[in-house]
């Protein structure tokens, strides 16, 4: 029987056709963040359909008031980890789920949450175990989702475009490949023909952000500022000189991205 | 021997993390208490250091469905501290802005804790399927109300284009037109609303609490007139707002401060409170829709929170519209206004959808944050939450420990208070 839910008729998981047997049980994280990514996705309208024909929605708990149960296929994790309790939740969760999604700058990076990292009580480049987790204390500076687990999927931005949501969600249902070779924001921003804020003398992260989002931002008139991540693609060096060429400012790159990028990231060789 | 049992159910349908707790002897409810389980993100401390023009799209992120809000009250005390004044068509598109995030914020509760509340249905899956004309047309409002926010400012989520000053991109005739059409549209539709949700049996409670909001003796207000409490009356004028703010504290939540008004009051904040101190200037539709349904003040029942949000709604699509209209003949212009950067303090206070919010910010001659100050809806309403819960659950303790936990999770949900923006 079809249900009408974000204004569509949904198939029964059960008797719609899917590449496997049973629909993937589907469960919503949240942890430390304004919950912006869930409402962005909460927004969707007609493109559901298709997502929510292949899969099975056990837990959202900003949607259903459904508890999280002890077994899942795909967990999708909105904000940064702060909390010891946080840490726990998502080595839970790794152990249930075969596929970990992060959405959202938060899960990503730490986010606007980690600004404050400067005060940070764990080695930024940190990688940590279940084992370890006890020795966390109780509450922390914010960190990555992928500081803890690994993470399969990632779906950038803050919010993050529910398109893009479902689009990263239809490939982890396929088994495709996750697609993280994103090129730099500033070809995207040229096509749309409103010219280079750096020739103003504003700072913008064009650069070396990855690209996706249309240049929203820099079409707005402001500077962008960094919430899709680093590209791998990006030349820091490089683009760190030409910001401050054009501003006169050493420190205005690194000064943005500490926004939504914390400062490990920046010292990573593959953002290099 | 008597045995102690703490039962900890989740609160669901709510923004942000946190328990009802459950205090068992011999089977027997000794008492319920709140716990919240967000982790502080400490906003006012990312703030300190960072430039001015950082500083809206950092508080945008204090809270989702209000994200206009809090750039808009970090834009108005910069504003306050660097003395900046704005153009005409600047104040009406952040009115405008307002009105968008009211529609949103308040549609998007109606559709997924208090239609399904009122309704007795499990969440708004439940709703899709047994009222699918009400259904579909709260998910049109979201995305009307989306789509204003995302014409003003930028996107839906997270406001791009206010910042000190003005605007950086200005909305287009045509649109505005277009969106005046739309939202005169979707008035009958929220107006059905409010008759629905009116209708419906709510439990009968009354809050001992106060009620706060910003009040102006013209207008249905978000962001003008004086800051004032109703049941015992006091109004002051928002530049001294902040003294009338006191931290208080919650046992086993310690990341989160509910703060208490003049001298340790707890109020309520919101939809309700303001109706209560402004009805008298909704519009004559609003007014008409909570006639309807006996909304008058004083009502002092938290749980017509939701029905309150519903008139709102009657009156911000009411007004956005006749503001689109205005803003789509003005040829007169938002660009960002002049300022010199220097040192000094300023502070600002507005009514998001959620209820009161207060900034108040310090600045070094370079325009660097040194001190701030976020008071949010969520803080103030989490105080007379906890009021509110130990006078209703004795009504509901005959009834048992589900009924209460079940009573007092629709309390919560009829606050619509935001435990990531009590936290922040």
């Amino acid at each position: 029987m079809a249900t009408p839910i974000f204004g569509l008729n949904i198939v029964n998981p059960q008797s719609h056709s899917t590449l496997s047997q049973k629909p993937a049980r589907v469960v919503f994280l949240s942890l430390a963040g304004d919950q912006g990514c869930e409402e962005s996705i909460l927004g969707l309208d007609d493109r559901l359909l298709d997502m929510l024909g292949l899969i099975e929605l056990v837990s959202w708990p900003l949607l259903d008031g459904l508890d999280v149960p002890d077994e899942f296929d795909i967990a999708v994790i909105e904000g940064a980890v702060c909390t010891r309790a946080q840490a726990e939740r998502l080595f839970a969760a790794r152990a249930s789920a075969s596929v970990i999604i992060a959405i959202g700058a938060c899960a990503l990076t730490g986010g606007i949450p980690a600004l404050s990292s400067t005060n940070a009580s764990l080695e930024p480049d940190a990688v940590l175990s279940p084992e370890s987790v006890s020795s966390l204390p109780e509450f922390f500076t914010a960190r990555s989702v992928s500081s803890f687990i690994p993470v399969d999927y990632t779906v950038p931005g803050c919010p993050v475009s529910a398109s893009e949501f479902v689009s990263v969600l239809q490939s982890a249902l396929r088994g495709m490949r996750p697609d993280r070779e994103a090129p730099t924001m500033c070809g995207s921003c040229r096509l749309n023909e409103r010219g280079c804020l750096l020739d103003s003398g504003i700072p913008c992260l064009g650069m070396v952000t990855s690209d996706g989002c249309g240049a929203i931002c820099c079409e707005a008139g402001t500077a962008c500022v960094g919430c899709r991540g680093v590209s791998p693609s990006a030349n820091l060096e490089s683009a760190r000189e030409c910001v401050d060429s054009y501003t006169g400012d050493g420190s205005a790159l690194d000064e943005l991205l500490r926004i939504f990028n914390s400062p490990s990231l920046v010292s990573r060789e593959d953002v290099r | 021997m008597a045995t102690n049992k703490a039962k900890t159910i989740s609160l669901m349908r709510v923004e942000g993390l946190a328990n009802i707790l459950l205090n068992e002897e011999d089977g027997d409810l000794q008492g319920v208490s709140l716990q919240v389980m967000e982790a502080s993100r400490s906003f006012p401390g990312l703030l300190i250091g960072r430039p001015i023009n950082e500083v809206p799209l950092i508080c945008s992120r204090v809270s989702a469905r209000s994200s206009s809000c809090y750039s808009l009250v970090s834009i108005l005390a910069l504003e306050d501290a660097l003395q900046v004044e704005v153009s005409e068509r600047t104040r009406d598109l952040r009115e405008l802005l307002t009105l968008s995030a009211v529609l949103q914020s308040h549609s998007a509760h109606l559709l997924y804790s208090e239609l399904p509340d009122s309704l007795g249905l499990a969440n708004a899956l439940a709703l899709a399927r047994e009222y699918p004309a009400e259904y579909e047309g709260l998910q049109t409002l979201r995305q009307v109300s989306g789509g204003l926010a995302a014409l003003v400012g930028g996107r839906a989520i997270h406001p791009i284009t206010p910042v000190v000053g003005g605007f950086s991109a200005d909305v287009d005739s045509a649109s505005l037109a277009k969106m005046a059409e739309a939202l005169l549209g979707a008035l009958p539709f929220a107006e059905h609303l409010a008759d629905i949700i009116g209708t419906c049996v709510i439990p009968a409670f009354h809050t001992e609490g106060d009620f706060m909001a910003m009040k102006d003796l013209d207008s249905y207000t978000f962001g003008g007139g004086d800051l004032r409490t109703l049941l015992v009356p006091h109004a002051w004028d928002v530049s001294s707002a902040g003294e009338h703010f006191e931290p208080g504290s919650l046992e086993g939540s310690s990341q989160v401060t509910p703060v208490l008004v003049d001298g340790g009051r707890p109020c309520m904040v919101g939809a309700l409170s303001r109706l209560n101190h402004s009805w008298a200037n909704l519009t004559q539709r609003a007014r008409i829709a909570a006639a309807k349904v006996a909304l008058r003040p004083v009502c002092l029942n938290p749980f017509r929170n939701g029905l309150s949000q519903a008139i709102e709604m009657v009156d911000a699509l009411e007004r956005a519209s006749v503001l689109c209209d205005k803003l789509s003949r003005d040829g007169s212009s938002c660009a960002p206004a002049g300022y010199d950067v220097k040192a000094g303090s300023g502070l600002a206070c507005v009514e998001s959808p959620l209820g009161t919010l207060y900034m108040d910010i310090s600045l070094d001659s370079a325009g660097i944050v040194t001190n701030a100050r976020i008071v949010t809806p969520s803080q103030v309403n989490l105080s007379n939450l906890v009021a509110d819960i130990n006078s209703f659950v004795p009504t509901l303790r005959q009834e048992g420990s589900a009924a209460v936990s079940e009573g007092v999770a629709r309390l919560v949900r009829a606050y619509d208070l935001s435990f990531c923006d009590a936290v922040h």
